[in-house]
């Protein structure tokens, strides 16, 4: 798994977007939870991750994304999610992730519900 | 079996797994397999696997897990074998936890991905091995979206 990364800034806090390409399962969850929580306790609460690249995601993956989310809460920030689809939005609706995120269906979108 | 059946062999670790991600890709590229497919079968695999390197062998050492991959007209035959303690993970399958972000409990949807995106699923336990073959029918694609 590859991991891209940008910032918005312009605003008091600024949001970043991760994009992560190729698999989130059970052998690379850890890179984009190390990533997550990197960005979290170095005061960047405010994430956005881009789905639209990744093949898949296993249950590894949701707990990740379960634990940033949470962490993000915690410190007054949101994790929220864009490009989820197919298969991939089948399984949040599977695992009943679907309405513990904010998803958004662009990145613009996701900008503006985190201003 | 024949001869698109793939035979992949991993030592119980984490870091080992994308050998059989990499197998299946390839399987599913050489044949042509709709992606859908091929993400709900990784994603399966994933589960069943890391299930198995994480519970399988409380006393630890070194295990082998073997995976088959077969690929027939109609469907994907996948067989997942192990000398880890018996466990039928069949006998696992529970709903989705509840609550929220803050609230819910991390994890427990692994064996419920393994039973929604599989079509047949069937666990034996034979010369103290278990056996999990799990069938993906390609023909299911439709109908399983409604799972």
């Amino acid at each position: 798994m590859q991991i891209f990364e940008s910032v918005q800034s312009g605003e008091a806090t600024p949001v970043v977007i991760i994009e992560p390409h190729g698999r989130i399962d059970s052998s690379t969850a850890h890179e984009l939870a190390d990533r997550l929580t990197g960005l979290i306790s170095a005061g960047s609460p405010k994430l956005i991750i881009d789905f639209r690249e990744i093949a898949y995601i296993s249950s590894a993956g949701f707990r990740t994304l379960l634990i940033a989310g949470r962490a993000a809460e915690v410190v007054g920030g949101q994790l929220v999610l864009c490009g989820v689809a197919g298969e991939i939005r089948r399984l949040f609706d599977l695992g009943a992730f679907t309405d513990l995120f904010m998803i958004c269906g662009s990145r613009e979108e996701s900008l503006a519900r985190l201003r | 079996m024949s001869d698109s059946a793939v035979r992949v062999r991993i030592r119980n670790r984490v870091e080992e797994m994308p050998v059989i991600a990499d197998a299946l890709e390839r399987l599913a590229i050489d044949h042509q397999l709709p992606s859908a497919i091929m993400q709900q079968v990784s994603v399966a695999l994933d589960e069943v696997v890391s299930n198995v390197i994480r519970h399988g062998f409380p006393g630890d050492g070194e295990h082998w897990i073997d995976v088959s991959l077969q690929v027939a007209e109609d469907s994907m035959v996948v067989e997942v074998k192990d000398d880890g303690i018996p466990f039928d993970p069949l006998q696992y399958r529970r709903p989705p936890p509840e609550g929220t972000l803050r609230t819910r409990e991390i994890g427990g949807v692994g064996i419920l991905f393994v039973c929604a995106l599989m079509d047949r699923l069937r666990y034996r336990r034979v010369h103290n091995r278990n056996i999990l073959r799990m069938t993906k029918r390609f023909t299911s694609l439709a109908s399983s979206q409604r799972a």
